[in-house]
């Protein structure tokens, strides 16, 4: 019923939007397959965009309230569309190659070159999708909530989310270097702006600064890798590079030319050391970007990381790449993220900052499970692909947990700070007193984000580490050291969410306001206890979200046509070889 | 249901709580909630109720009880769609069948048996067998009596400013209730991922009702009793997600306790890397608990910070967390590595009496005597868990037991002189005896139950350790080299017997410097004797000192049963130690075929003629 629901308001949404069927398969007839249907979603978003625009220069529609209608309806438009238009067997996300096999012979990519492709739409990246569209959605709340951005520049700030959003949708869907590089590109972009809302605040316009050189930095380098990738395997489709790699023998090229790449990743997960920009961006940024940046862009960052791990193992092969060890490096990098971002947070005086290491140190969580990812392309076959996709979905699964409580946390933060005019620990200080029930929310999505039960952050927590343990099993110890040092970090996170909760229970507040009851607006109350009430709701429901999030399945290319080096390219190989050892 | 009863209906008061401000109705609703607790947790022994609640998980298993139903609705429930979840169940409902092998399911009561995460058979299971009940008892009584020393906290005045030194008290009796509730879900609960859940959740209260209420360092104590624990059962959920996968045979592991204790041993029967980590991560989180050194130093600062009833509670029951967990987990499931590694257990026991009794010993302050004295006393846990003979078991959860109404009574002993005196320098005191006569007839009880004065209870279980740890072969090498000695279990009982006579010098000493000679400030000539709520709490704890040390039986009633399957298990799963049962039995047969007086497992001393 629910999904009829989502179909009926689909096809009703496309009449609203401009793009009835027929013109629509008009429009892809033109272009000369139907694959295009696919790509409905964002054009909806593009479309919003220009909307928005037009809505903020004119007079008449010119309202807060018009805008965030266009924003809502824009971001919750493409959702509907994802989830109704795989809902033929289920409600979630099914992998759209067996329907697009019957339309095209391109088994569901846009493509440029036949054996290249752009985009790839399977379960992984329709749940990364819906998974930004709904943050974006409740970012949207949060901005509803947000007392210090400026009314009258609503409509760029709603432009730029909508287009941030767009950039990650494409990246989660992403397959080829090129594009990926364009994505991250294109939500950094709005992103950096976002950051530096606040033109005349000094914080925002440092952190926007910080945060534009290292995106421009990472990205430098990252297309000085993408170019040697290129150089060797004369394709930039992530899957055939995995392919053609297995026959290039120069090691030191491909480590470096993958480890740049995945610099350019790293920086959009705020993985150590690409993390340094994210404190102080979050700090300056108005909160509600704050929140969307460590939620939606982090996993997109993941979503297109653990795909080009996946591409880049051995399992599309057959053979394992000598190259680089994706499980190892994966490891180290996680272990470190979490360590770094856990032992900075003790000592931050600012919740935001204290937040954003935490989401430093949440991304190396989250890289148990890219590491699964490559713990399964290693082994290969059957076995290491379905171990893959355990660390795929359990990733997505502790991003959904992480989403409800970061945005919960970062609502509370901004309902405290609308108050008092204040993000600093102190400004917590005998919240108790002031609003029991608000601190009480407070104290739930701490230990939702410390990963204690009785919270959903417990369940998405364990989900990871068994998916870790069953790498683990599967030959992998590094996995097991792995998640000792993440358990360590959890108790060590533990003393900086229980600052904060001593805080709001025990410290006694300023002695102007200890007494005076703190005021939540209704919008507060949806968002901070909407997520604290999900966050118990989820755990009891234990099981809810865990059959969505094993849909986020990667479709593999098993066997390409292309996957055998071009003759003709050896030679560039070769000359490629003596350039790459040399950078 | 009675069990899920239990659990929750201390949770329903302290919801009701949240609507009742006036503190004295406040008081009332807590003391009805912890009594009718307690009145439902009785159901648990008591031969009255349903007559189908005291089936065992054996009888409920077949085809027609609650989990067989079940397991045919899932079946036949085609919309539900867990296929592997079906296929794990069917599996966990066989091993659980299967109740030739294992004695563990056949002695479970009061089942209860709901679905919570199919995706990864973790179920809402619930049941009890004798030491769970002897837990869930405790719990309930403890709650019950330590209200007593709770009651009057709303009107007791800070010293220097004459203020109401604890605010905020209808917040602690809501956290009081909800750890009741926690803790008498850990007791309860067969599912593996439940308990862990129950386990976490004990911990969220008690950092409260420390941190909260606690005396001047208890910010620290409170976060430094979190820390500790967390750490540690970060390791045991580790090890619990281990369990899972290495049960997994393509159908999903399992978090089925009766399941696991079936399966387990064999996975772990040959020493692997595996299954020491596995053991050495459960242990450190029930060894921060219990606390076994060196991972002890939370209590002394949470006891001594706590308020009075929460340091009753502290030392009452969570401290018996860890036994029990170590008892049914760490024993039940990897009954080799606690074998092999019995000899560093006896030697951690060992100096856990030593160094526990020494400690208190060179204290001042009187609540850290106590504190320290019950690191002590949980070293003869260790010291019968590592002994294995199933007399060293019984005393050593005796001593659990026993430990827990003493060690309660000595805190409340404290509590009562630092009410009035509002310091606890032991060098200060001096003369109470002739001031408060009472009170120092009271604290002689708690004094000497605690020191294991005999026809008090400490003494029986101390003796029951004793006697069973000196008995064991355990740990024993083959050859004869003479250092070897030392990895006998029995050399370490031997060197844990100085805790005795150190145990005895700190309670006399620390007696003596509270109720006899001068008193050594006029002030304390203003002291009033017991008062009601006073009386109220020592008086239960008292007389139960009293009848364990005279009746140990009708606790040990409950206890025989489990320790003699987890005997069973060990003998059943881990060769060696079935050799070394079945030669002290034939060593038995031969000496009582020269006609001597044999003792056998059971402490019943039988007479056999010789030929």
């Amino acid at each position: 019923m629910l999904l009829e629901a989502a179909e009926t308001a689909t096809n009703a949404l496309q009449g609203v939007v401009g793009l009835p069927q027929e013109s629509y398969r008009a429009l892809a007839g033109i272009i000369g397959n139907d694959t295009l249907s696919y790509f409905a979603p964002e054009l909806v978003i593009c479309v919003a965009m220009l909307l928005v625009l037009l809505v903020d220069v004119s007079d008449k529609l010119r309202s807060p309230r018009n805008l965030m209608l266009v924003a809502l309806v824009a971001l919750a438009a493409p959702a509907l569309m994802i989830l109704g238009k795989w809902g033929g067997e289920a409600l979630f996300f099914y992998p759209a190659w067996g329907n697009l096999a019957q339309y095209s012979n391109l088994e569901g990519h846009i493509s440029l070159q036949p054996d290249s492709h752009m985009l790839v739409f399977d379960g992984f990246a329709n749940f990364f999708k819906v998974f930004v569209l709904a943050s974006g959605l409740i970012t949207l709340g949060m901005i509803h909530l947000d007392k210090g951005t400026p009314r009258r520049s609503l409509g760029e700030m709603l432009t730029l989310l909508l287009g941030s959003v767009l950039g990650m949708m494409l990246l989660a869907s992403a397959t080829n270097l090129l594009m990926i590089y364009l994505s991250i590109e294109f939500m950094s972009l709005a992103s950096f702006i976002l950051v530096a809302f606040k033109r005349r605040d000094r914080k925002g316009t440092e952190g926007a600064l910080k945060y534009m050189l290292f995106g421009a930095v990472s990205s430098g380098v990252m297309i000085y890798g993408i170019s040697l990738l290129y150089g060797m395997a004369g394709t930039l489709d992530i899957a055939l590079i995995g392919q053609r790699l297995a026959q290039v023998n120069d090691p030191l090229a491909i480590a470096m030319a993958l480890m740049m790449v995945t610099v350019g990743f790293g920086y959009k997960m705020s993985i150590a050391p690409m993390h340094f920009w994210a404190p102080d961006a979050y700090e300056g940024a108005p909160t509600p970007v704050t929140a969307f940046l460590s939620v939606a862009s982090k996993a997109a960052g993941f979503a297109v990381f653990i795909r080009f791990i996946d591409a880049m193992s051995a399992q599309s092969t057959g053979n394992a790449l000598p190259i680089i060890n994706w499980v190892s490096f994966v490891a180290v990098i996680g272990a470190v993220t979490m360590t770094v971002g856990n032992l900075t947070a003790i000592w931050q005086p600012n919740v935001k900052r204290m937040l954003a290491y935490s989401s430093i140190a949440h991304a190396g969580y989250l890289m148990i499970g890219a590491a699964v990812v490559a713990a399964g392309g290693e082994i290969g076959g059957e076995a290491g692909a379905r171990i893959a996709d355990v660390g795929g979905s359990a990733t997505a699964f502790y991003l959904v947990a992480y989403c409800l409580m970061n945005f919960g946390a970062f609502a509370v933060v901004q309902v405290v700070a609308n108050e008092t005019g204040r993000d600093d620990m102190n400004a917590f200080d005998g919240l108790f007193k002031r609003n029991p029930t608000l601190a009480v929310v407070m104290a739930i999505l701490l230990l939702s984000l410390l990963g204690i039960p009785p919270t959903f952050g417990f369940i998405g927590k364990a989900r990871l580490f068994m998916a870790g343990l069953e790498a683990a099993q599967a030959g992998y110890p590094i996995m097991t050291v792995l998640l000792v040092i993440a358990a360590v970090n959890t108790t060590v996170s533990c003393y900086y969410y229980f600052r904060l909760i001593r805080g709001m229970f025990i410290t006694p507040g300023e002695a102007a306001t200890a007494n005076r009851p703190l005021i939540v607006s209704n919008t507060g109350w949806l968002m901070a206890g909407g997520s604290a009430v999900l966050t118990l709701a989820l755990f009891v429901a234990g099981s809810f979200f865990i059959g969505p999030a094993d849909e986020a399945r990667l479709k593999r290319r098993p066997h390409l046509e292309g996957a055998a080096m071009p003759q003709h390219d050896q030679g560039h190989v070769e000359v490629k070889r003596g350039d790459g050892s040399k950078g | 249901m009675l069990l899920t009863f239990t659990i929750f209906t201390p949770l329903v008061f302290a919801l009701i709580l949240l609507f009742v401000r006036d503190i004295k109705q406040v008081k009332m609703i807590t003391l009805t909630g912890t009594l009718v607790t307690f009145m439902l947790s009785l159901g648990l022994i008591l031969p009255v109720g349903h007559p189908g609640s005291r089936t065992s998980l054996a009888q409920e298993c077949n085809e027609n009880g609650k989990i067989g139903t079940l397991l045919q609705q899932l079946k036949t429930d085609p919309e539900t769609g867990f296929s592997t979840y079906t296929q794990g169940l069917e599996r966990d409902v066989k091993i659980m069948k299967s109740v030739e092998q294992s004695d563990f399911a056949h002695q479970l009561r009061f089942v209860e048996f709901v679905p919570w995460i199919p995706s990864f058979n973790v179920n809402y299971f619930l049941a009890v067998d004798g030491l769970a009940i002897t837990m869930i008892l405790l719990t309930t009584f403890l709650c019950l009596v330590c209200l007593g020393a709770a009651w009057n906290m709303d009107k007791s005045l800070d010293h220097n400013t004459h203020q109401p030194k604890y605010k905020g008290m209808r917040a602690f009796f809501i956290l009081y209730l909800v750890l009741e509730a926690g803790l008498i879900g850990v007791f309860s609960s067969m599912d593996y991922f439940l308990f862990y859940v129950f386990w976490e959740v004990v911990l969220l209260p008690m950092y409260f009702l420390v941190g909260v209420w606690g005396g001047p360092r208890r910010i620290y104590a409170a976060i430094k009793f979190f820390i500790y624990t967390l750490a540690g059962s970060l390791l045991m959920f580790i090890a619990l997600l281990y369990y899972y996968l290495a049960t997994d045979k393509g159908q999903g592991g399992t978090f089925n306790v009766v399941a696991l204790t079936e399966l387990l041993p064999k996975h772990f029967s040959t020493a692997t890397t595996a299954g020491m980590l596995c053991f050495v991560g459960l242990y450190v989180a029930f060894a921060v608990k219990v606390p076994v050194w060196p991972f002890h130093t939370w209590l002394p600062d949470a006891h001594v910070e706590a308020p009075t009833p929460i340091s009753m509670l502290l030392a009452g029951i969570l401290l018996k967390m860890g036994g029990y967990g170590l008892l049914r987990f760490s024993y039940g499931f990897m009954p080799q590595q606690a074998y092999d590694l019995a000899t560093y257990i006896a030697i951690l026991g060992a100096i856990n009496i030593v160094y526990g009794a020494y400690c208190a010993l060179g204290q001042t302050d009187f609540k850290r005597v106590v504190a320290y004295s019950s690191v002590s006393h949980m070293g003869y846990l260790l010291l019968g868990f590592a002994a294995m003979t199933k007399i060293a078991l019984d005393g050593a959860v005796l001593q659990m037991i026993n430990h827990g109404i003493s060690s309660p009574m000595m805190f409340a002993v404290v509590g009562i002189i630092y009410d009035r005196a509002h310091h606890r320098d032991l060098n200060r005191f001096g003369g109470m005896a002739v001031q408060m006569p009472k009170y120092a007839g009271m604290a002689l009880v708690a004094f000497f139950a605690s020191l294991g004065l005999p026809g008090l209870n400490g003494f029986i279980s101390e003796m029951l350790v004793f006697f069973g740890a000196f008995n064991t072969r355990v740990g024993e090498a083959a050859n004869g080299d003479w250092w070897l000695v030392f990895t006998s279990v029995r050399f370490w009982t031997v060197v844990s017997t100085v805790g005795i006579v150190l145990t005895a010098a700190y309670h006399l000493w620390g007696y003596q410097r509270v109720f006899y000679g001068k008193m050594k400030d006029p002030h304390y000539k203003e002291f009033k004797d017991l008062s009601g709520t006073e009386w109220a709490t020592l008086i239960p704890l008292a007389f139960f000192c009293v009848l364990l040390g005279i009746l140990p039986g009708i606790a040990l009633k409950y206890v025989d049963e489990p320790m003699r399957v987890i005997q069973n298990n060990m003998i059943r799963h881990v060769p060696e130690y079935a050799r070394l049962v079945e030669e002290e039995r034939a060593e038995k047969e031969r000496q009582a075929r020269g006609g001597a007086i044999a003792v056998d497992t059971n402490l019943t001393p039988v007479y056999v003629e010789g030929k």
